[in-house]
């Protein structure tokens, strides 16, 4: 920097004006250079130019000595208001006092423009500056302040606002900031001037809103304008003037000046609504490990608190200088809506013309926002509202475009019918999201003779899924199945942007995924983890290859990747499977520790949160490799129908139309520079074809990890693709021409025929909406209204008769997947075999034992036989012959019942049921239970009686008569039963949930364990602006 | 060779050798559930409809024996009795393996009706025969019948309600709730009115007499269906015919085989007297059928009958008495159009005026050993098996069997062999020496590997007053059923 030559007073082609300057420095060296030559260039000059510097340590005072007279001298940690206090006492007083920072520039005419306002408006006393950034003047910093009821400061733009004259009108505010602020001298005395306990931070807001108070107006001039670094705020100079974290200070001077303003009684009100505040506020930070800013909240918090003398007599003072009431000063307090419409407002922009959609779809659960207007100006197409613009971005109209063609396959299944989807391997769901939490907390479940098990953890998704949809547990998966497509395209779309930036292979790639075979395989045969890995395997695929990636990936990528891999797996537990072996296998070729350890992380993650699930897939390993729902019982197709990503299910379309999407991926590997993404993708194609071909020789369903290996060949398919023109005409034209051509055509006309095949089956069937209407409606009432009852539905399958005991109507989703053991399984079926055998067994018997009522047929062709049987067999009574055959179980049937000493005795020697004759003699007495437990009058008997519950015998039963507990005993081999006493009393059944809460409780913790570590980072502050990483470099 | 066709070349190898390998991969087949098979009968019951002892005039014979199953069950059970009406713990039967027959059940046991039942070893092949000997009045006359099985239909052919004709429709409910059932009639005159049938209900443990004349006043060729729409029961029919006060008859009608195109009724005795087919068409479209005779000398259609119209809901009524004159005969009935039922009557007549009446119902082939339990030799009574080839040359083995309580040697069983498209009689009384009385009871067996036989026993005792005649089909007891593959599937609970 050249030394400056001492300024002239007065320059002549300037005219010398009322107004006192005040210049304050404190370490500003930085910018006071461009600070002094701005005031310098000035159209008008100020009277006097008074300049403080607050003992600066750098040249800020050989700076302001160089350009001016009289510097003024004070102490290192003089607060801005005493050194304007010490500079207007040191020079003769002038109407107007122009207040100045060193880390400020005015523009030439800014003093001018203030007072040309102030002329014209004699009730302005304080008008303040439109003020822009120091280092990029675009960009707008302030026009006006003003607070909220929270405290927080509010200038009413949004975060790197650019300006474009939107803010150029004069505008009545509460406050402005000080760098730059004219300010009346007579007003200025009358109030005091800055509160001098607020020395940094606030004390521009206290002034306004006193000048507010006072009867004056607070205007701000943006023709005025100034260029400020905010040293302060931004963390660029150290605080001096005041001790402790500039996020405390600031903290602390937003509630005094809050509560020094608050009018009397509203004092009474706003103290425990601001203690409450902060106290949330800062939980919330440390939930989001901002540990600082939870200790700035209760720093301040406690320091304002904690001298009630100072902030009495703050508020005495302000009720002196007030003269207008409160309500007049209200409307320039923003409000507290505001704060939430401006980040609404910033997820809308971002949605209508922001980044692509879900270019980083991990990433918009942290750092969304508006890039910047070139950005915008590239992605946007020009002209039309909001709406147009978000209706033309391609990758909405390849989302809305797959949502029209899947509501049209899926005309059978949408839900203007009644009922819930049903069919296949989908179980109804419950009416409400509260059915699905109680279903999935309930340590024993009703499902066919009754399972301790733990639920499925889809169920928990399911019903935190469904609770945000207003509690509609069929919504959830409604949206899941049937918007499962149009989602799957879109983040299709989103992942492909990783690979290329070509739209229309993008748009291919996500038709193509959104239309795999097994995609809209999965929706016919209603595979709800098929559904989901359709959604979930493209942003779980670009948040595992951004965690390789990164030289050191952070670990809350790693802990957000295993919760999504988590949350997922609750349906698709063999996506964990693949996608940990997958990761540790990458990670660990590429020799860093830290990705290893990120992929452990990553795979450990779901098995720490799915846990009493999880345990017990310890001991049925098999339960890894199906989704939730029913088990599919498909026969398998042959292994090259595998490679073409055929399962062998319904819906699937002709084999050929993947046959493109496999060329295209084997071409990508032909491509030189991005080498090793094809064959990234090959292998977890390799993988999930593999893996598929396993599942199905040991009779899963392999869709799930033909959708992994899907999402592999598309990548790979991707990559070759990629610049495929530009490639091409490097070489001469030959057969790479033809053949790439070729693959091409046959990628476009498969995908298209997968298209018209699925909107020409449909997408219904098996799946449907509707009800289960297997048991007439009288019989549903009793099974509905009589707790615990069942019913034994059978059907005729080609070859085999299934069955399944159900309670009212049919298992409902998130009760029907328990296992049943083996013997208890084994049991069954010899029961119902002998009942469709006519060989006169007592299976009938053994089917009042387990309370079941009913058994059901559907008429048929193929039922004739099997009818017959159940006609001959004895115990059954034919009740109903229309659509289904049903057949009522003549023995006692109930949940709960008491056994005589003789019939007791045969089920303690276990029976399979009890025999007729004794059935006549002494017929079992029932008692009412309900769903799980049971409370019931017990009548006096003779001693050797027994209890039986038609449940499967656990460890978590308990029974007591008038509060003593019963020997606990098994009855007809398997159902849990109790001695009874020869007195009767109270009865008392019930089962021991403390393990299973205390489960929950375990998971819940390690939920938001996870949850803290895999949160967003809070972006890097300095002092108290969030910084802009690229911005500030 | 370049890195990326190197690569290519890799992952096109791996392919080929992974679907290669997939290929092989053994098939996980389900473990869960069964596999189709066939099982023992383990419980079987029977109801002999009815009881009735009345001193000198009117006795009952309950027979009951457990046939030696196929496949050899052996061990020992318990055969337990009780009266439907009563109380208490039920009688045990002296029958305590299979291979043995009790007689004369009927005269210690009281009560209307009788269930017996089985369990375990003795189920499979349990078999039951009621007699009632009449000695004057409507009840004059052989009435023999084959104790049922409770069931939920039953088919019978044969009955008149003219006047002098009594025709009962007994139905026994075994069970602790009541049976609901409905009966439908047709006639020689068209269907009879359906309301007055409806809704019949037997209370529980207890026995329905229902005269049919409610339904069907003054009708001939009368055909039942008996549905029940709730629980079950055994259901038969008896049929009295009265002339002023010349006893004209007394039999139970048996129970037919449910429709079908092609209607087999084994045995229509030679003799004087009238043999009337009757064949009934319950569809709702007229039907042409056609008759096929099967003597011991050949078969044959009778002129004039390989066209007969059968109106819809109608029995057509055929006399067939010249015919069987000189030859007994298996009458195979086939319809052109919908399933058909048949049986046949027979009037016997010896000098005198007083009549006898046996029905002959229709059969399946033997389904394995049956047994006849109630065989008295004597003099003026004859017992006569008819064995009816159709098809190939059958076999069959006739066993006596070990009467409870009458110990002896057992005389030597026969092997029978049935010429193709031939009947053949066999008289029972040749099991004892010439001129021998006693009871017998034989098992009839179709030999391993033998074609389908069926097989009818036809009893007449030539009376001091008359002739006392009855016939009986013989069916076998079903031993062992087919039991389908079953398997747990959820779905069937969601599906359509």
């Amino acid at each position: 920097m050249p030394p400056r030559t001492r300024a002239p007073k007065v320059v002549p082609s300037r005219s010398t004006v009322d107004v006192t300057a005040v210049l304050v420095a404190a370490d500003g060296a930085r910018w006071l250079p461009e600070a002094l030559a701005a005031l310098a260039a000035s159209t008008v000059s100020p009277a006097y130019v008074v300049c403080v510097d607050n003992g600066s340590t750098d040249a800020s005072a050989d700076l302001l000595k160089a350009s001016y007279d009289g510097v003024l001298e004070l102490p290192r940690g003089t607060s801005f208001g005493a050194a304007v206090e010490a500079a207007l006492r040191s020079a003769p007083a002038t109407r107007w006092i122009w207040l100045l920072h060193d880390d400020a520039a005015v523009e030439p005419d800014a003093l001018e423009a203030l007072l040309a306002y102030a002329a014209q408006s004699p009730s302005a006393a304080l008008l303040g500056p439109k003020v822009r950034d120091w280092a990029d003047p675009r960009v707008l910093v302030e026009v006006g302040l003003t607070t909220d009821p929270a405290g927080h400061r509010e200038t009413g733009l949004d975060r790197r606002e650019y300006d474009q004259g939107q803010h150029d009108t004069v505008r009545d505010v509460l406050a402005v900031g000080t760098a730059g602020a004219l300010v009346r001298r007579d007003v200025w005395d009358e109030l005091g001037g800055l509160d001098a306990y607020l020395a940094v931070f606030r004390d521009d807001l206290d002034l306004g809103w006193r000048v507010n108070a006072a009867g004056h107006r607070v205007v701000v001039v943006p023709t005025a304008r100034i260029r400020h670094a905010r040293a302060a705020t931004t963390g660029r100079r150290v605080l001096q003037s005041a001790g402790g974290r500039p996020g405390g200070i600031d903290r602390r001077n937003a509630l005094y000046v809050l509560l020094a303003h608050a009018a009397g009684p509203r004092l009474l009100l706003a103290l425990p609504r601001l203690v409450i505040a902060c106290l949330l506020r800062a939980i919330g930070y440390l939930l989001t490990r901002q540990v600082a800013a939870a200790g700035d909240e209760l720093a301040g918090l406690g320091s304002v608190l904690g001298r009630p003398g100072r902030l009495h007599a703050a508020r005495r003072e302000r009720a002196r200088s007030r003269s207008v009431p409160p309500r007049a000063i209200r409307p320039l307090l923003a409000r507290r809506s505001g704060r939430a419409r401006a980040r609404l407002e910033a997820v809308a922009d971002w949605l209508s013309g922001g980044a692509a959609p879900g270019a980083n779809p991990l990433g918009a659960l942290g750092d969304a926002g508006p890039e910047g207007p070139e950005e915008l100006a590239e992605l946007v197409p020009p002209g039309g509202g909001a709406l147009r613009r978000l209706l033309l971005r391609p990758g909405v109209l390849v989302t809305l475009a797959v949502a029209l063609l899947s509501a049209v396959a899926e005309r059978d299944l949408l839900p203007v019918r009644r009922g819930a989807l049903l069919g296949g391997g989908l179980l109804p769901a419950p009416p409400g999201a509260g059915d699905l939490w109680a279903s999935y907390a309930a340590a024993w479940h009703p499902a066919v003779v009754g399972t301790a098990a733990a639920a499925h953890p889809a169920t928990a998704v399911l019903a935190a899924l469904s609770t945000v949809l207003l509690g509609k547990a069929w919504l959830a998966v409604d949206v899941l199945v049937l918007a499962g497509p149009a989602i799957a395209a879109a983040v299709a779309y989103a992942a492909a942007g990783r690979l290329t930036s070509h739209r229309l292979l993008r748009g291919w790639a996500a038709v193509t995924w959104a239309l795999l075979p097994t995609a809209t395989g999965s929706i016919a045969a209603g595979r709800l983890d098929g559904a989901i890995a359709q959604i979930a395997i493209p942003p779980l695929l670009v948040a595992a290859a951004g965690l390789l990636a990164r030289r050191r990936p952070a670990w809350r990528r790693a802990w957000g990747l295993g919760l999504a891999l988590a949350m997922t797996a609750a349906f698709a537990p063999l996506l964990w499977l693949l996608a940990g072996l997958l990761l540790l296998a990458a990670a660990t070729v590429t020799l860093s520790l830290r990705r290893v350890l990120c992929a452990v992380v990553v795979a450990v993650v779901p098995a720490l949160l799915l846990l009493p699930w999880s345990a017990d897939a310890v001991h049925h390993p098999e339960r890894l490799l199906d989704g939730p729902g029913i088990a599919p019982t498909g026969a398998p197709t042959a292994a090259w129908h595998l490679l073409l990503l055929h399962s062998g299910g319904p819906a699937e379309p002709a084999l050929w139309v993947t046959a493109g999407l496999l060329l295209a991926g084997l071409g990508g590997l032909l491509r030189r520079d991005a080498h090793r993404i094809a064959l990234a993708g090959w292998g977890v194609a390799l993988a999930g074809i593999g893996a598929a071909a396993v599942l199905q020789s040991r009779g899963h369903w392999p869709g799930v990890a033909l959708q992994v290996a899907g999402a592999g060949l598309l990548t790979a398919g991707l990559v070759g693709g990629d610049q495929l023109r530009n490639r091409l005409a490097h070489s001469d034209f030959g057969w790479r021409q033809v053949t790439a051509a070729a693959v091409v055509v046959g990628a476009a006309v498969g995908t298209s025929a997968a298209a018209v095949s699925w909107v020409d089956r449909g997408a219904a069937d098996p799946v449907r909406r509707g009800g289960p209407v297997v048991l007439p409606a009288f019989a549903r009432a009793e099974l509905a209204t009589t707790s615990g009852l069942r019913a034994l539905v059978l059907r005729v399958r080609p070859g085999v008769v299934g069955y399944e005991l159900t309670g009212a109507g049919a298992d409902l989703l998130g009760t029907g997947d328990a296992p049943l053991p083996t013997a208890q399984a084994a049991a069954l079926d010899a029961i119902v075999a002998d009942l469709l055998a006519a060989r006169g067994s007592d299976a009938a018997e053994a089917l009042a034992t387990r309370a079941v009522r009913y058994v059901a047929l559907p008429a048929g062709p193929s039922a004739g036989p099997y009818a017959a049987a159940l006609d001959a067999q004895s115990g059954l009574s034919r009740r109903a012959s229309g659509r289904t055959l049903l057949w009522r179980v003549v023995a006692p049937t109930a949940r709960l019942t008491v056994l005589r000493p003789g019939l007791a005795a045969a089920a303690l020697r276990g029976d399979r049921g009890p025999s007729r004759e004794l059935l006549r003699v002494a017929p079992p007495a029932t008692l009412p239970a309900g769903r799980e437990s049971a409370r019931a009058a017990l009548p006096a008997g003779p001693p050797g009686r027994l209890l039986v519950l038609a449940d499967a015998a656990t460890r978590g039963w308990r029974a007591s008569v008038d509060g003593r507990p019963l020997a606990r005993r098994t009855a007809w081999g398997w159902a849990q039963a109790f001695d009874l006493p020869a007195e009767g009393g109270r009865l008392d059944v019930s089962y021991d949930q403390a393990p299973r809460h205390r489960a929950l409780a375990g998971q819940l913790l390690a939920l938001a364990f996870v949850l803290v570590l895999a949160a967003p980072a809070a972006r890097r502050r300095r002092g108290l602006e969030v910084v802009d990483e690229e911005a500030d470099t | 060779m370049s890195r990326p066709s190197l690569s290519l070349l890799i992952v096109v190898a791996l392919l080929g050798a992974g679907i290669t390998a997939a290929d092989a991969l053994p098939v996980h087949t389900s473990t869960a559930g069964t596999t189709a098979t066939t099982a023992d009968v383990v419980g079987a019951s029977a109801i002999c409809p009815d009881l009735r002892q009345d001193r000198d005039v009117l006795r009952t014979r309950v027979s009951a024996g457990v046939a030696v199953a196929a496949q050899g069950v052996t061990g020992t059970g318990r055969l337990l009795a009780q009266p439907l009406a009563a109380h208490g713990a039920p009688a045990r039967l002296p029958v305590d393996r299979p291979g043995q027959v009790a007689v004369d059940l009927g005269s210690t046991l009281t009560g209307d009706a009788l269930e017996v039942t089985a369990r375990g070893p003795l189920a499979a092949g349990l078999e039951l025969e009621q007699v009632t000997r009449g000695e004057g009045g409507s009840s004059r006359g052989l009435a023999g019948l084959r104790c049922e099985a409770p069931k939920t239909q039953a088919w019978f052919v044969g009955g008149s309600t003219q006047v002098g004709d009594s025709l009962t429709l007994v139905m026994a409910n075994p069970d602790d709730t009541p049976a609901l059932a409905d009966v439908v009639v047709w006639t020689s005159d068209g269907p009879a009115d359906t309301r007055p049938g409806r809704g019949i209900v037997i209370p529980p443990r207890k026995r329905a007499a229902f005269p049919l004349d409610q339904i069907a006043p003054d009708k001939e060729w009368l055909s039942v269906h008996v549905v029940v729409q709730r629980g079950r029961v055994a259901a038969a029919i008896r049929h009295a015919r009265l002339d002023g006060k010349t006893p004209k008859g007394v039999e139970w009608v048996p129970q037919a085989q449910p429709p079908a195109t092609t209607v087999v009724v084994p045995g229509l005795p030679q003799g004087p007297g009238r043999r009337i087919l009757s064949v009934t068409n319950p569809g709702l479209d007229p039907t042409i059928v056609s008759l096929h005779l099967t003597t011991p000398d050949g078969q044959y259609v009778p002129t004039g009958m390989d066209a007969l119209e059968v109106p819809a809901g109608t029995t057509l009524a055929t006399e067939l008495a010249p015919l069987t004159d000189k030859a007994p005969a298996t009458v195979t009935v086939v319809s052109d159009g919908g399933p058909v039922i048949a049986g046949a009557f027979v009037y016997d007549l010896q000098d005198g005026p007083i009549r006898e009446i046996s029905y002959a119902g229709s059969a399946q082939p033997l389904s394995g050993p049956a047994l006849l339990t109630d065989l008295v030799i004597d003099r003026p009574t004859e017992s006569t098996l008819f064995l009816t080839a159709l098809g190939a040359a059958a076999t069959v083995d006739v066993t006596p069997v070990a009467i409870v309580g009458r110990d002896g040697p057992l005389p030597p069983s026969k092997r029978v062999t049935v010429p193709g498209g031939r009947m053949t009689l066999v008289k029972l009384s040749t099991f004892l020496p010439p001129g021998a009385t006693g009871r017998l009871a034989v098992e009839v067996r179709p030999a391993p590997g033998s074609a389908p036989v069926y097989a009818a026993r036809y009893l007449r005792e030539h009376g001091s007053r008359g002739p006392l005649t009855t016939m009986l089909v013989l069916q076998g007891a079903a031993q062992r059923v087919p039991v389908p593959a079953v398997r747990r599937d959820p779905e069937v609970a969601v599906s359509r």
